[in-house]
This record gives structure tokens, sequence and C-alpha cells, in this order.
């Protein structure tokens, strides 16, 4: 429903006004009427006829019942909700908004004056009530036709002069009805401003009176809007797209938050960006943005996984609809699991991460999908060389339900099938998504969110196993608006990763391998918006896990395999938090949070005791213990600090300064460089304490020439602790005592990323550098459990150099070029520096962990991107894309490998893409 | 076998898969690891026989030198027990270290393995204890054909266990010997020169019959920790291809055993894993593997190696063709194609013949009756064994 109120047509009516009692009573009973249909059969019932706009009474659904009663009880009831008030009039009822309509004059209103010396005036407690709004009109000419009327906001009765209040609302696309994320709102005159959070929500505090709202997002026209504001009240915004023609979903961080925000560290991925940068193999992919910005990197091409500011790929909690993806990969890491089409918008939080975050050391990658276009049916999908997607938007009621809905597949295995290679022939390997979200706004206070995801991948090596493995989740979301400075957040989450390896092709070793971890997740999330200089975020959340962490069965008859599983694993997270952000004056803001955090190791469980002088071992078990279900075996907290501050120089310069805590309770076991799907999640127990990380991270930020270029230097530090690692030859698949493996040490990283970004013109794009360094030290007491003597050394990713460019050039509205560019130092390697003799047979000595480093890397992509006409009507809009990935066909070392044939060490270097891989896309929209 | 090996070599071989998709690079590149420090190497075990033990030291060697082992030399080596009893070891050829004759450690004993090196550094293993090693329980062998992803072929297998369900692991190294039959034996001896019969002389030693014994070379290792009951079934030791020439008249293995504890189990599943590696970033972490040899002198010195100790059991199994295969239906062809090398020369041409090819070649037979004399010649494969074994016949054969 709209909020916005045209000007009262009762201002027109006869001032005298006959007030008439009703003395008719009347029994009625309603059911999930709509108050208009209420009315209409009060009409019937009662020979009064009503007046009023229709607009007023959409969304309010009424049940009740009344006895007896008489129409002015009725009303009052139906309306209590409401912010109408009725007058008698004749035999009319004139419904009103915010104001009721007085029957009798005000007092003096005919001139007499009245006794000023006796009678005081009463500006405190006689509402400053009837006015008219063009006596707010601004006197100055609005500066473009976006300021369309005065819009009032709240009650007029309720007014007092001097007083603020807060309004609030949905920023939203005015085509389809999504909400926008980071939109701007702001008053110049009064330098006050909000940012709309991942619902499209805004809260703004603002004294009484008439003010210039304006509303910014790139991509969006600015919008502003001529506003008086009485009492806290609602109003929604919508935004219309920049360029009519084409209805690209433009996502971009707000334009100024890079210098007005307090939080640092933060990227947010601009899905339209990514339509630019030429890709691999089709398809535009979240993770391989990532990568191109500051303080991002992986261990090579088509590794899985991440690395955010030296930490381990596991120290990343991703997100998409409030739901934890456990492995974001597909086909090994050339492939994320997220379906660009259906996503909305993408952020990471790489240091100072939100207090409402936890259970992960380095970064938070936050993705959220679409609510879907509440207007009219639409989609887009597109055709690659290995895969297709098509996702669909559907209303299911008009500006109150949608549902989207997103599907992809590769035909890789159609494909395999085509080669002539006989091993390659029976092999297959594919992979499917599947995305979906239900919107729903049940009225102005309340919206419920279904989403769900499930993803299945599948590979085979001809007569080798075969291997699968599925993410899913299901998120239920339901926001509710207390008022307009108390907005809750309630989910319900669960989630889920599992593997499974197959073998079938000998009889006797036949079997099937199969882990699973689940996570059932509750939260409530507070936002409270507190005057104007307060936003308090609270709320409280807890996780359960329960992981099958091996099981390994016989698969038919003849199979001798052992069958065993590793006992079950569960735990409980609990987290409570508390943050404000303060703006203490216009240049200075704080945020002060904590999230105290608990971690509990449930039963039932076995475990192994361990004599204290000797390295863990299966020789060295003292004891061992059986929990029984309920106990509650070992807890673990702790308090994570977040705090951040900014400094505004200017508007266009601040300085900004954070400390953070995290805490990780959940390990992923991967004893390989790079993480595998194979991997095992491992929750802490009695030996393996949770992951502590500190960061401090200070950082410059510059917006120059209209804020469309953007600069900025951060630099951190960061301090690892309890990082996990393993002894040299680690067998972790099916480990009954795993802890006898598991090594714990020290880690530290520290780094310096200069970005340069240029958000909109022709050129546009970004260039970025990073110096960073990551260290780890495994040491102790017993030679088996050091790594390099107990000596710091490079971790796998640790990449000193890294340049990226990435940019797009805007030949006509048609055309565009892109071209990137990557290099970066080449990641550590342990190689085989020598040989000797061992019990009969040649033998690789290998260097001190990670001694030696790969060859750089260096990439050139470029990319053609061609638009369909630009006619506004027509069945679909269509472009092509036409990328070349690696132009120089250089062939980039991925790893160093060493093949031992007789005597003779011969080494290999191999890549993953060694010459330029042309890709030609199709992608629509309708 | 359906452990993480496993997983990782079959991801590895989905990236190979995918990359071959798209196109194909992997190039040999120059190893670049000069200035690799070269590292002592202890390689040593005691065992309960009576007879001079042996302890070798050596250097590790750069990897693009593929000549041999370089011997630590004048080191001075002993192993000490708990109570004190120390027994030396003298330097018997270069790196080569042996204890007296007869020294034979006790089971349940503790030792220690110290070392001095020439240049002043001391060395000392962890004490290990003597292990007690159950003996085998049988060895026997399977032919088995179109397995997938595997050769035809002979697969030998060991079994054992331990009844007492205190040994967990174990570690096998074996002899094999095999029966060379050569198809067309020489009888006589060309001594160069050109008159019959004073240029020729019958052997005194056959030719015909002979045995090779080689060595196992990989390491075989084998845990019951993961399994039900603490007992070996199907290890496969050794594995004969089909086109192998081992089986082709008489095969004997000697498989020995040693009992493992968990630390050196450790130690060669690590050594072995490592040596496979794929190129992938799916590959198990590699790293030094280091034993339980220290240096006294400093922390940071890495020393390669293990010693060890333990009893030693021994099985021996004989196998012939028939064990596998109905007669004349064994796929180890047992002479191949000797009938082909066979020339009659006429005694008229027997010396030109010889002195063009020779060394290649020896005579079989000479038939007929002077001075119509025929030589039969053969190839050396065809004609002598002693190329490929010795044609003293050992001990054991039975």
């Amino acid at each position: 429903m709209k909020n916005i109120i045209l000007g009262f047509i009762f201002l027109q009516m006869p001032l005298i006004l006959f007030a008439q009692s009703p003395n008719e009573r009347f029994t009625i009973s309603y059911q999930n009427l709509s108050l208009q249909e209420a009315i209409v059969d009060l009409e019937q019932k009662s020979n009064y006829r009503f007046y009023y706009l229709s607009e007023w009474l959409d969304s309010l659904t009424i049940n009740a019942r009344f006895e007896n009663e008489p129409l002015s009880s009725i009303l009052d009831s139906l309306l209590s909700a409401t912010t109408l008030h009725y007058t008698f009039y004749q035999k009319r009822i004139i419904l009103s908004q915010d104001l009721p309509i007085s029957t009798e004059l005000p007092p003096n209103f005919f001139g007499e004056k009245s006794d000023s010396s006796t009678s005081k005036p009463e500006e405190e407690t006689v509402p400053l009530g009837y006015i008219f709004s063009r006596e707010y009109k601004p006197e100055v000419k609005p500066q473009n036709n976006q300021v369309e009327q005065i819009i009032e906001i709240g009650e007029k009765a309720k007014m007092r002069a001097g007083k603020s209040a807060t309004i609030a609302g949905y920023i939203r696309e005015k085509d389809t009805g999504e909400p926008i994320i980071g939109a701007s709102v702001y008053v110049d005159a009064l330098s006050r401003g909000a940012s709309s959070n991942i619902y499209g929500f805004y809260s703004l505090s603002l004294p009484s009176g008439s003010h210039v709202l304006k509303v910014q997002y790139t991509g969006m026209k600015t919008t502003e809007k001529s506003i008086v504001v009485y009492s806290n009240g609602k109003l929604d915004i919508s935004l219309e797209n920049e360029i009519v023609a084409l209805k690209e979903v433009i996502v971009e961080a707000d334009q100024d938050v890079n210098v007005k925000g307090v939080q640092m560290g933060r990227n947010r991925i601009d899905i339209k960006a990514m339509k630019n940068v030429p890709k691999v193999l089709g398809e535009n992919d979240i993770l391989k943005i990532l990568l191109t910005l500051p303080g991002v990197q992986s261990i090579g091409e088509g590794a899985s996984g991440f690395n955010v500011r030296g930490g381990n790929a596991d120290q990343n909690l991703i997100l998409i609809n409030q739901a934890p993806i456990y492995n974001p990969s597909h086909f090994l890491g050339f492939f994320s699991v997220f379906n660009a089409d259906a996503i909305k918008n993408a952020e990471l939080y790489k240091s100072s991460i939100p207090v409402e975050h936890g259970s992960r050391l380095s970064s938070i990658l936050e993705v959220q999908m679409k609510d879907g276009n509440q207007k009219k049916f639409s989609g887009q999908g597109g055709i690659g060389p290995v895969t297709g997607r098509l996702t669909l938007e559907v209303p299911l009621k008009k500006d109150q339900s949608s549902l989207i809905i997103g599907g992809r597949a590769t035909y890789s295995d159609w494909l395999l099938n085509q080669v002539e290679d006989e091993a390659l022939k029976d092999s297959e390997a594919s992979f499917y998504d599947i995305v979906a979200r239900l919107s729903h706004k049940i009225d102005d206070k309340n919206s419920l969110y279904l989403s769900g995801y499930f993803s299945n991948d599948r590979f085979r090596l001809s007569f080798d196993s075969l291997i699968s493995y599925q993410n899913a989740n299901l998120s239920l979301e339901w926001r509710h608006s207390y008022s307009n400075k108390l907005l809750g957040v309630f989910s319900g989450v669960y989630s889920q990763y599992g593997y499974q390896v197959g073998f079938d092709e000998i009889p006797v070793e036949a079997f099937d391998f199969d882990f699973k971890i689940r996570e059932a997740n509750a939260k409530a999330h507070f936002t409270y918006y507190q005057g104007k200089n307060h936003k308090l975020d609270f709320g409280v959340q807890s996780k359960y896990y329960w992981l099958d962490p091996g099981n390994v069965q016989r698969d038919g008859g003849e199979s001798l395999i052992l069958e065993e599983s590793v006992q079950q694993e569960k735990g409980l997270e609990t987290a409570f938090y508390l943050a404000d952000n303060i703006d203490i004056n216009p240049k200075l803001s704080l945020y002060l949070g904590l999230r105290y955090s608990l971690f509990q190791v449930i039963g039932p469980r076995t475990v192994f005791s361990y004599l204290d002088d000797a390295p863990r071992g299966l020789n060295t078990i003292s004891d061992t213990t059986t929990y029984s279900g309920s106990n509650i075996l070992k807890t673990y907290h702790g308090p994570e600090y977040r705090v951040s501050t900014r400094y505004a120089v200017n508007a266009k310069f601040s300085i900004k300064a954070s400390y953070g805590r995290t805490r990780q309770y959940i390990h992923l076991l991967s004893n390989t460089v790079s993480i595998a799907p194979t991997d095992i999640w491992k929750l802490s127990d009695e030996f393996i304490a949770p992951q502590i990380g500190d960061q401090i991270s200070l950082g410059l930020y510059h917006n120059f020439r209209a804020n469309t270029i953007e600069a900025s230097i951060e630099g951190y530090y960061k301090k690892l602790q309890n990082v996990l690692d393993y002894k040299v030859g680690a067998d972790l698949v099916l480990n009954q005592f795993i802890e006898t493996d598991v090594i714990q040490g020290r880690g530290k990283a520290y780094g310096v990323e200069f970005l340069l970004k240029k958000k909109s013109g022709k050129l546009n794009g970004w260039l970025s550098y990073t110096y960073s360094r990551t260290f780890i030290k495994l040491d102790s007491q017993f030679p088996s459990e050091q790594v390099n003597n107990g000596n710091f050394f490079p971790a796998n990713f640790d990449k000193p150099h890294d340049i990226t460019l990435i940019s797009n050039y805007k030949l006509t509205r048609r055309y565009s070029l892109s071209f990137n560019f990557t290099y970066s130092t080449g990641r550590p390697i342990t190689y085989p520096i020598g040989q000797f003799d061992f019990g009969g047979s040649r033998v690789i000595q290998y260097s001190d962990r990670n001694q030696f480093r790969i060859p750089d890397y260096i990439r050139m992509d470029i990319g053609v991107n061609i638009e369909g006409s630009h006619k506004i009507r027509k069945l679909a809009h269509s472009f092509w894309t036409i990328s070349i990935y690696n132009l120089l066909g250089r062939r980039n070392p991925y790893s160093i490998f060493f093949v031992v044939d007789e005597r003779t060490v011969q080494a290999f270097q191999l890549s993953v893409f060694g010459a330029p891989i042309p890709t030609v896309t199709y992608n629509f929209r309708f | 076998m359906f452990k993480s090996i496993r997983y990782f070599f079959f991801l590895g071989m989905t990236l190979f898969l995918l990359m071959q998709l798209l196109t194909r690079c992997i190039d040999p590149v120059d190893l670049n690891t000069v200035g690799s420090d070269q590292l002592l190497v202890v390689e040593g075990f005691l065992s309960d026989e009576a007879k001079a033990h042996q302890v070798s030291l050596s250097l590790s060697v750069p990897l693009d030198d593929t000549t041999n082992v370089i011997p630590e030399i004048g080191a001075e080596v002993r192993i000490v027990d708990s109570q004190g009893n120390t027994f030396n070891l003298a330097e018997s050829s270069p790196g080569i270290y042996l204890t007296a004759p007869n020294v034979s450690g006790i089971v349940g004993e503790q030792y220690t393995l110290m070392i001095n090196t020439r240049d002043g550094r001391a060395f000392s293993s962890d004490p290990v204890t003597l292990k007690r090693t159950p003996p085998i329980d049988s060895i026997y062998g399977r032919f088995l054909r179109n397995q997938p992803n595997q050769e035809n072929g002979i697969s030998i297998f060991v079994d054992t266990h331990d009844p007492s369900g205190q040994v967990r692991a174990f570690r096998w190294e074996y002899e094999e010997t095999h029966q060379i039959q050569a198809a067309f034996p020489s009888e006589l001896v060309w001594l160069g020169g050109s008159n019959y019969p004073e240029d020729f002389m019958f052997r005194e030693e056959q030719v015909g019959t002979c045995w090779d014994t080689q060595s196992s070379q990989n390491i075989l290792i084998r845990s019951t920790q993961n399994l039900e009951s603490p007992r070996i079934s199907e290890f496969r030791i050794r594995f004969l291809p089909e086109d192998s020439r081992l089986m082709q008249k008489r095969y004997s293995i000697l498989v020995k055993q040693y009992a493992l504890d968990e630390n050196a189990f450790r130690f060669w599943q690590t050594l072995r894993d490592l040596s496979e590696s794929q190129g992938t970033l799916f590959d198990i972490q590699p790293g030094v593997v280091t034993g339980n040899i220290r240096s006294l002198n400093s922390n940071n010195e890495t020393v390669l190696g293990y010693f060890d100790a333990a009893q030693v059991s021994e099985l021996r199994e004989f196998f012939e063709p028939n064990d596998f295969f109905f007669d004349g239906f064994s796929p180890f062809s047992p002479i191949p194609a000797c009938e082909e090398e066979l020339d009659t020369v006429f005694i008229g041409n027997v010396f030109e013949v010889l002195e063009a090819r020779e060394g290649f070649v020896e005579i079989y037979q000479v038939t007929g009756v002077a001075p119509g004399l025929f030589f039969l010649i053969v190839t050396n494969r065809c004609g002598n064994c002693t190329n490929q074994g010795t044609n003293v016949q050992p001990d054991f054969w039975e």
C-alpha cells in the first residue's frame, strides 16, 4: 500500500458540520474481509454513505464480530489499526487520514482577539495540527522532475514542534519491486542520512518539518522527495533504473559508503560488472570476481575455495539467504555454486565483521537472492559451452508475493560421450543446482521469506570410483517491524552438505562411503534506531551441528570391505550479541560491538585419553571414557570484540580503524594443498581447541570526481591461534583417532591493499594491488608434531604481490569491450630436493614445507559484450558475450610434480589453461 | 585400499580429465633446486637372529644425480641396550657398518642406535623395543584376468595374524628367485682360432639352468588398525604380469615379515605415500619425513631414516605354471621364439660366423660326421642362461 497521501480533499468541506449520533445497533461478523469490503457492507446495512479514498483501505484484513453495537464503536474497532478517523455528517460518514475532522470551529476562528495576557499560547500542548501542507512547500523549485509532490509523513495530530521523528520504509526498484540494498537516503541540509539494509529497509531520524530527502543508488535515477514530517511515519520509495531500455539488474556499492560508512574491509560484488568480466567457461561467477578483489586469493586456477587475508579456505562463512553453504564449488573449483542470474548481491566482509555474524575466522560472504519480480512475469537465462541456465520470476500476487526459481545444469556428460578417447567416453562429470525463493508481504509490518537451495555434483573417471556431493539448505525468515525504530528478523535455517564415494568395479573391494554434516540454526535479530545518533543491533543465534564423519559399507554381497563408521559428533554453538552504531558528530562515527559465543560438545561419544608426556598416538592412549547422550563433554566460550571507527576529514576523505576478534568452532580437515570436496568437517572437541583470530586494520578512503572514482588503502595485521594442520602423511578419512594426526599452531598475516575503482562513465573497472604475507608456525615439544623445525613458514596461499585490473569500455550502448590483467607471485611449494635409498627403494627427499615457489602467474583476458537491439517491445532482450581467457596463452604453472623413473626424477609443470580459451555465451532476459 | 589415496588419485585424475578437454598442458621442466643440503640417511635394523646386523649410513643425493649412494664413512656406530650393553659396529665396506657376527637381539629389550660422524656430529635414535613378530600364515598365488583397471597376471598374497592381537602393523620384504631355462644350452665353447676340434672345448659347467634372485624394491606395509580382526588376509606382495618371464619355469619367493609399531608404520606409510605424486592440488601435503633419529647437536638439523628392531618371520613358497594353468595353456610363454634363432652353419663357414658375431652367440651342439660337420649356433639368450642368473643352484632350491 502506498503511503503517499494526497492533500486532504476534506479541506474543501464546509467548515460547519453537524454531528448526528447514530442510535442504530448492529450485529455483524467479518471474516477475512478487506476493510473496504467491510465498509461497503456497513454502507448497505446502515444507510450511511461513506466518503474516503480507497487506497487508504488497501491491505487491512478484518476479522471481527460485533454484537448489538452502535456504528461508532464498530468504526472505532475497525479503524483502530489504521491512521484513519471518522466523522458523522448528516447521513454521511467521512473518513480522514491522520487527522480527525473537527465539527467545531477552533476558538476565536472569526478573529475575536483573546486576552493574550491571560491565555497563554499553547505551543507545547496544542497540536500544531491544522496546517496545510502547502505551507511547507519549499520556496526553491525542485531541480528536476523527480520531485513530484510533497509527501506528508506521520500524523499531523501528533506533531510536536522541534521534536524529532523517525521515518522508515523500504527502497525498491520501481519495475520489479525488488528491494535495493545499500541505497543512501539523506537530507543534505542536515547532513544526516542512512542507508538501506539487506531488506531495503531504512530508518532515519529527522526533526519535524519540511525536508528534501535524497535517495541515491548507482545505476538508479537519483530521486528527491519533498517531505513534511509530522510524526513517526512510513515512507517507501521506488527508484527507477537509469537506463530504461535495458533492464539490467544493477547492484553496486552505495556511492559514497566507501568514505561515509564505518565499515571497513567490505566489498560488494557488483552483479552488473560481472557481466563484463571475461569468463572462462561462459558462467558469471561470483567467486571468480571475488578473487579479483584485494585481499582475496586462491591457491590456483580451479582450486576450490578462497583465502581471505591469510585465512584458510574453511575460515570463510558463505551464506545464501542466511543459510550456510559448505562447499562453494562445482567441478572441483571451476565453477561456483551460485547461479548469478538469481542473485541480487554478494557482500564480503574481510575485517570488522558485524556482530550478527560469527563462527568463522576470516570472512563472511553473504549472498542475497533476488526477491523476484512482484509486478510481472520475467525471466533470464543463458547458454554457455558447458552449462545452460534459466531463472524465472513469477509474481504470485501483485506487490505482495513473488517467487523466483533458477536452475543450472551441465551438458558435459554429453560432451564427454562425443570424445573419441575410450577412457573419457566412460567418464562422467556433471552438476546442477536449483535455487528458489518465495517472498510474501503479509502486511506493512510483516514479511515472510522461504528460500531453498540444492546442488549436486557427480564425477566418475572410467573404471574408478564415482563421487558425488550435495549442498542443500532451506531457510525461513520472518521480518517484523514493531515500529519505525525497531525491526526484528527471525530466521530458521537448515543446511547440510554430504558426499559419497562409490566403488564397484572390483566386487571384493566394492564399497560406498559417505560423509554428512547438518546444521540447524535459529536466529533472532533486532535493529533499533535510537534517536538520530544510535543504531543498535542485537540478538541471539544458536546453531546445532550433527555430523557423520565417515561411514563405509559394502556394496554387494561379494565385497570383503570392512564396514565401519566414525562416531557421530554433535555440538551446539550459541552466541549473544549487541552492537551500537554511534554517530558522535557528522565527522566521527563509532561501531562498538560484542559477540559472546559459546560452544558445547554434546554426547554420546567415546573419548580417549592420552599420556601427557608423549605425542598423541595409538600407543599413548591411557584411558577411554564413554559419555551418554545428554552429556556435555566440553564447553568453550569467549568474547568476540568488534570495534571500528571512522573519522571523516571532509565529505570526500575519511580514515577508519578497526579491531575484531572471531572464534571458530568448526574446522575443515584438509591434508591436501587445496581443499577438496571430500574433505571432512570436524567440530571442536576436547583435543581440538577453537581457532581464534584477531585483526587490526587501518584504512584511508578518498573519493574523487563526484564520487565516481574511489581510492582506498587498507592495511591489516592478523594473529591466528590454534590453526589446524596435520602431521606429515596424516590420513584423515575414516580416522577414528583424528586427534593423533592433528596439530594446532599459530599464524600471522599482514598486508596492504590498494584499490582504485571507477564506477561509472564509459570506462569503468578497478585496479588493485595487494602486498600480503601469511605465515604459520607449528611447534611442539615433540618432533613429530613440528613442521619446519617449529619455525614460521609461508602458508600455501602466501602470494606476496598481486595486481589485478578489471576494465570495461562502452563503445556504444550496444557494444562494450572488457580487458583484464592479473599478476601474482607464484605460490609456495614443497619441492623434492634430493633422493636416497631406503628399504631397497629410491625415495624422494622433500624440502622444508613451502621452501620454494612456483613461477609467477600472469594472465590477460579480453571480451566483447554485444547487447541486443534497444527496442522496448520485443520478445526477449538478449546479449552475447565473446571472450578469450588467457589471451597470451601463457602456461601458468598450476603445480609442479615429480615422477621417479628407475633412478631419475623428472619434474613436470602442469597448467590448467595453457592456451587461449575462447568462449561464446548467449544470454537472454524477458 | 579405498582410503584417501584413492580419493586423491581420483580427484587428480578428474582434473586431468578436465584439462584434457581443455588443453593438454603438461610440460617437463628443469629442476632448479641447487644447493640442497646433503642430509644423513640412517637405515638400521636389529633382529633376534644370531648374525652380523647392519646399519648403513649415507648422504642424500641431489635429484639430478642418478649415480649412486654417497656413503658416510669413518663414523663410530654402536647399539646400546637398556642394560647399558654396547654393541660396536665396524665399517665393513664404505657406509656399511656391521656388528660382530652372532650378535642377537632379545625380544622385549630396548635398543638405541648412537652415531658419531667423522666431522664430530652426534646422532641418536629413539629407544626402540625389539618386537615379537608372529609367523606368516601362508603365501599363495592366484591368476586373475580381465580385472578392471589391472593387467592380467599372477598375484602373490600373504596372510598373517597375531593371535595375541598386539601386533597391528607389518612390513614385508621378499627375495624372489626364478629358474631360467635356456632352450638350447651351449655344450661347447670356441676358444678363438680356426681349427676343429683343437680350438673348441666342452663346457665344464652347465649353462642351461640358472637362477636369478632379486630383492623387493617397494615399501610393503599393512596395518590391521581399521580391520575388524587383527588379521591380514590377501595382502598382495607381488604381481607378475602375464608377459613377465618370471613364471616361465619355476618361481620361489622368500617373504620376510617384521612387526611394526605405530611410529614405524607411520614412517613407512608416509615415505611410501609421498612417492606417489600426481601433481594436483589434491595430493597430500608433502614434507620432510622424520624418522626416529635425532641430532644431538642441533634441533634444526634434519636426519633421515629409521632404526628399528624386531623378530623376523620367514616363509618360502614355490610356484610353477602348472599351479595356475592347465598344461600347455600357460600364458607365460616358456621359451620365447628360440627356434628361429637357431642357425645351422657348415664347418667351412663357422669360424667366419663366430668371429663376426662373437659375444652374441653360443654354440649349442655339433652334429654330423667329419668332415661334414654342422654347428648349431644360437643367440646368447637361448644358449646360455648365465647372462641372466647364476648357474649355481641355490641351497633352498628343491
